[in-house]
């Protein structure tokens, strides 16, 4: 090995000279290009110390995104639309007339991107490595004591012995060594139009099982829905070009579909790729948490009407009367009343045809048919809209988290307030119920029923979160008290497995206030007002301040 | 006959009579008496010598002595020319006119073209059928509409010429302004002559009136090819246009145009449910809003409040039988339903005992059909007779005989009495126990009876019912007067401003909104109505519906 590595550096040497250095290094470097600086970017060339024995040169693209929202459609006038299907043949009088009033649901748009150029080159460096130089043996020797032993295994001395000990060492040459560079290119923009592909009449209408009127095109939102469709021009930098689409908050499973030039083309400079997308709608993606359909009242000319209204209240401990206390009604417009009080009628109606039919094949199997109509009593009772809302109390801190405070749940038939929103001009403040939650009641947020004082810390920021839930509604997940034969998860194991208020309650809107500086409705005069209790917090505030105002989300 | 022309006759009337008068009294006694009937002449002129006389006179009747009789006799030779030449004048007018609408009727009937030879208008006999015709070919006939509208032209041009003919005595009146006649008998009286006067304008008239009707003959012998909706039978002959009968028993509309009319007719009555939602928004709900009130003051845990606040109870019951008076108001004069209350249902009556001295818990929506009204009625019914304290249940569902105070409700459940009358005898008998009654029993009761006239609506008890319940409850002794007049005033008198209130909050103005809603519904039928009048003229022709209309008399 030695000898045949050493003939080699020999020979190595003898053929390609001495290079560079004093040192007798090997050189194994190889150049095989050096003046190739053309660039795959037009008007530009690479720099000449980057170009040695060039490869992998490529363009890629970068990816960018392009946004868009979109919201349930009010361009038809909801009451002439229930007249519609109120009609005789209404449900495809109504269908149609959806579909000729709502515009379909397209955009185009443009989103910009870069090309960048990135290749490899080599330089000749001097490594040790053993891999591009090679190794060589080097050996010394190595004397050690060892003990002696004689005839019968008895230790009886030591003697010295001498050892030849080598080791593989990698060797010092000179190598390529292969470097990775990249370089902007241009900017480019690819254009695309996208649209909800609307299926055709024979595709979908009153007739199609699982059909429902209020989707007449089959991808329609329902009132606090809203789904943000953001599409990709690329994913991140590669030589073809893949758009996608990624719909958040997804009510219903997709199929997109691309097409266009820009689909699969090759990253290239001075394009003017597209692409059109089409969004098909499988079906409705049932199982998701009702949508927050409470938006902040308006009265019936579009006037913003306050959403808290304050009250007063008793200091406990001074013994004071207070006229601007707390916050006592929380008002808020349920944008989804006309169109649920319409799916729940539906519900009972068809829960009665269903009933019939039931009673109409008595004569086919009376043991079968028995079944049937008690099945049927149990399930398909149809429901009565009975929107359930949980809000929330939290306290702001600066800097840190927002800690609970107190909640309370209320149903509709305790809130719902007379309104004269039907003569609004605007449609969804026409169709909206009106809600008026007293959070002041005993049982409210500051007093529980069992009489724990709540009350707020003067001079803070509070927040209010309000969800709501809306039972009986079959496109949204149901907790297991009203739907206690939905799957496994309402089963035996209930107590563990049943469905958390996270998967059935909407996301909040969220309405922040400022506690009055000048009112203090705690009790605890030792305790909770003490000077001791309330230090820490105190200090927190004058070290990081408040929290900034905020305005309610919508 | 058009009133100018009756004015115009009229004024000849008196003309004509006032002259008269004024011949007789000429030829009586030539006094001073006869000049005072003279009405607007050109110059009053007093009895002279001889000399001078006015250069221009005009009608009247003239005493004068004069010996020089010529230059009378030339004033009195110019005005009859001067009046001649108006009668001329205006007889060319009269003709001219008459001309005109003449040629419009024969345009009608025979159509007309511009001055470059363009047509303007078809005429009557371009739209009839020629020899030659084809009755199968569809196209080229007129639809029913178009002949209607042909013979409605016709008969309005016709009326308009006639009445031009007929007016024409008319016009003589109206060029002379004075009236009485004047003429020229003897050395005493001069008489000058009127317009057309010794004219008749009688011949003119019939003249024309002749050529109308040869005209108007002529049409009558036209045929018109009518398209008709049936395949079999696609063309009616008709001819004329005076005759229309047998024309209009025709089908002129297909099966399908007088199907879709029905429909129409029903879609437009199903409108009339819609305005309803707006009563759910604001009236049922103000008086769900007062009745939750009047629990949480009232009616948990809480007899002793009654006790203390006995007055403040009195009054909130007063407020709801208020409420529930208005309700049943709308219903008697609007005969629709304006959606019942609904309490929380469990099917086990067990539950209910629990209720002891609990509340009522209400349940969202108002119910609008039978069966949920039914089930609500059941449910109320259930509530009235197992709640404790009048029963003498306690909590444990014993029995105490001490406990029980009052009215055995068992007795609702028997079906031989008439519910309604059981319904208003609990009333009369909570009414005196204010103190022992819980509130919770007031308004079941008060509920039930409006559940009961929500379903009186949709039966056949339908207003009678009503208007017997409204008697028993609101006009047998207790005076609701007052509320009537003030909730609702009777048509035509103006409302006082706290009756105009709109607030939905409060009872006066949800039942305003109320009332608003329920007259939209009222429309919405009166449009149904019209539809439904329209299509039984059709069907009145029509063999089978005959058959169906005697068949009605049978039952």
């Amino acid at each position: 090995m030695k000898s045949k590595q050493a003939a080699l550096a020999v020979w190595t040497l003898a053929w390609v000279g001495q290079i560079g250095s004093a040192h007798a290094y090997v050189n194994n470097c190889t150049t095989r290009s050096e003046n190739d600086v053309t660039s795959l970017c037009a008007g530009r060339t690479l720099p000449k110390s980057q170009v040695r024995n060039k490869k992998s040169q490529q363009l890629e693209c970068t990816g960018n995104v392009d946004s868009y929202i979109r919201h349930p459609q009010t361009d038809l006038p909801f009451d002439k639309w229930r007249a519609a299907l109120g009609h005789k043949d209404g449900q495809m009088e109504a269908y149609r007339l959806k579909r000729e009033t709502l515009p379909l649901i397209q955009w185009t748009g443009q989103i910009p991107y870069q090309t960048i150029e990135t290749w490899q080159y080599e330089t000749c460096d001097l490594v040790t490595d053993s891999f591009k130089c090679g190794t060589h043996q080097e050996c010394h020797n190595e004397t050690r004591t060892v003990t002696t032993y004689d005839d019968k295994g008895n230790a009886n001395g030591s003697k010295q012995v001498t050892e030849e000990v080598c080791v593989s060492v990698p060797n010092t040459c000179w190598a390529d060594i292969t470097h990775s560079e990249s370089l902007f290119c241009s900017n480019e923009t690819m254009t695309f139009a996208a649209n909800y592909v609307r299926p055709s009449e024979s595709e979908w209408n009153p007739s199609t099982p699982g059909y429902y009127d209020v989707l007449p095109n089959k991808y329609d939102l329902l009132p606090g829905e809203m789904e943000v469709v953001q599409v990709y021009s690329n994913g991140s930098g590669s030589t073809t070009i893949h758009p996608s689409v990624v719909i958040g908050d997804a009510w219903n499973k997709y199929k997109p579909v691309f097409t266009g030039s820009a689909v699969g083309a090759a990253c290239r400079q001075n394009t003017n790729y597209h692409f059109d997308l089409a969004i098909h709608t499988v079906g409705r993606d049932v199982g998701k948490a009702s949508p927050n359909a409470f938006r902040l009242p308006k009265d019936y000319k579009g006037n913003a009407v306050d959403p808290l209204e304050w009250g007063g209240g008793v200091d406990p401990v001074k013994d004071q009367a207070v006229s601007i206390a707390v916050p006592r009604l929380l008002k808020l417009d349920d944008t989804s009343g006309a169109t649920m009080d319409l799916l729940s009628e539906q519900s009972r109606k068809n829960a009665d045809r269903e009933a019939l039919k039931a009673q109409e094949g008595m004569n086919i199997d009376k043991e079968d048919a028995k079944n049937a109509i008690a099945a049927n009593e149990a399930k398909n009772q149809g429901f009565w809209k009975n929107t359930k809302v949980k809000v929330e109390l939290i306290r702001q801190r600066k800097a840190w988290w927002d800690s609970f405070w107190s909640e309370m749940y209320v149903t509709e038939v305790d809130a719902k307030a007379p309104t004269l929103n039907f003569l609004a001009e605007d449609e969804t403040t026409k169709q909206s119920d009106f809600w008026e939650i007293d959070i002041g009641k005993v049982g409210g947020l500051y007093e529980t029923v069992d009489g724990k004082n709540n009350y707020l810390k003067p001079n803070r920021h509070y927040k209010l979160k309000i969800s709501m839930y809306q039972p009986g509604v079959d496109f949204y997940q149901q907790s297991c008290d009203d739907k206690p034969d939905q799957s496994w998860r309402c089963g035996w194991a209930s107590w563990i497995t049943k469905y958390r208020e996270s998967e059935y309650y909407s996301k909040p809107i969220e309405i922040q206030f400022k506690s009055p500086e000048n009112f203090d409705g705690r009790n605890g005069k030792y305790w909770r007002r003490s000077w001791v209790k309330n230090a820490p917090d105190n200090l927190w505030v004058f070290l990081f301040g408040d929290v900034e105002d905020e305005k309610p989300t919508q | 006959m058009n009133s100018s022309v009756k004015a115009v006759i009229a004024i000849m009337a008196i003309t004509h009579s006032a002259s008269a008068l004024a011949q007789t009294q000429t030829g009586a006694a030539k006094k001073a008496t006869a000049t005072t009937k003279v009405t607007t002449p050109v110059l009053a002129i007093p009895p002279m010598a001889y000399g001078s006389f006015p250069v221009a006179i005009g009608a009247g009747t003239y005493n004068y002595q004069s010996l020089d009789k010529t230059r009378i006799i030339d004033a009195l030779i110019a005005q009859n020319e001067k009046v001649r030449g108006e009668d001329m004048t205006a007889l060319a007018e009269m003709v001219q006119q008459l001309n005109l609408s003449f040629t419009g009727m024969l345009q009608v009937v025979y159509g007309a073209t511009d001055a470059t030879g363009k047509k303007t208008l078809i005429g009557l006999t371009e739209h009839s059928v020629k020899s030659g015709y084809n009755p199968t070919k569809k196209d080229g006939k007129l639809t029913l509409t178009d002949f209607m509208q042909l013979k409605f032209e016709l008969d309005r041009r016709a009326a308009m010429v006639r009445n031009n003919i007929a007016t024409i005595d008319a016009i003589p009146s109206m060029l002379t302004t004075a009236n009485t006649d004047v003429g020229m008998k003897d050395a005493d009286v001069a008489k000058l002559r009127k317009n057309f006067e010794g004219v008749s304008l009688a011949p003119l008239k019939a003249h024309y009136n002749k050529q109308l009707d040869a005209l108007l003959a002529e049409t009558e012998k036209l045929k018109f090819g009518i398209k008709l909706a049936e395949e079999k039978l696609p063309v009616y002959f008709q001819t004329g246009f005076a005759n229309t009968t047998e024309l209009l028993s025709k089908r002129a509309y297909s099966k399908e145009d007088f199907a879709k009319m029905k429909d129409d007719a029903t879609n437009a009555a199903a409108d009339a449910l819609l305005p309803i939602r707006e009563i759910h928004k604001t009236l049922n709900l103000s008086i769900l809003k007062q009745m939750q009130t009047e629990i949480d003051v009232f009616g948990k845990k809480g007899s002793y409040r009654i006790e203390l606040n006995t007055s403040g109870f009195e009054n909130s019951i007063k407020l709801i039988e208020e409420m529930f008076y208005v309700r049943s108001t709308l219903r008697m004069i609007y005969g629709m339903n304006l959606g019942g209350f609904r309490v929380v249902y469990q099917k086990k009556a067990l539950h209910w005992d629990k209720l002891n001295n609990s509340s009522i818990v209400f349940d969202n929506g108002f119910a609008t059909d039978p069966s949920e009204l039914t089930r609500q009625q059941d449910a109320m019914f259930l509530a009235l007779n197992t709640m404790n304290d009048f029963n003498g249940i306690d909590d444990k569902g014993k029995v105490d005989p001490s406990k029980k105070t009052g009215y055995d409700f068992s007795k609702l459940l028997s079906k031989d009495v008439n519910t309604f009358s059981k319904v208003m005898s609990i009333w009369t008998f909570l009414k005196g126990k204010t103190r022992e009654v819980s509130i919770n029993h007031v308004l079941l009761t008060l509920m039930l009876a409006d559940t009961q006239e929500e379903l009186m609506l949709v039966s056949s008890a339908g207003h009678e019912g009503i208007r017997e319940s409204y008697n028993r409850r609101y006009r047998n002794g207790a005076d609701w007067t007052k509320a009537r007049d003030f909730y609702f005033p009777k048509p035509g008198t103006l409302k006082t401003p706290e009756q105009k209130n709109v607030d939905p909050k409060t009872l006066v103005g949800a039942n305003n909104i109320a009332k608003a809603a329920l007259d939209k519904s009222m429309d919405a039928y009166s449009i149904s109505a019209e539809i439904e009048a329209a299509l039984e003229l059709l069907e009145a022709a029509n063999p089978y519906f005959q058959i169906k209309a005697g068949r009605y008399d049978e039952i």
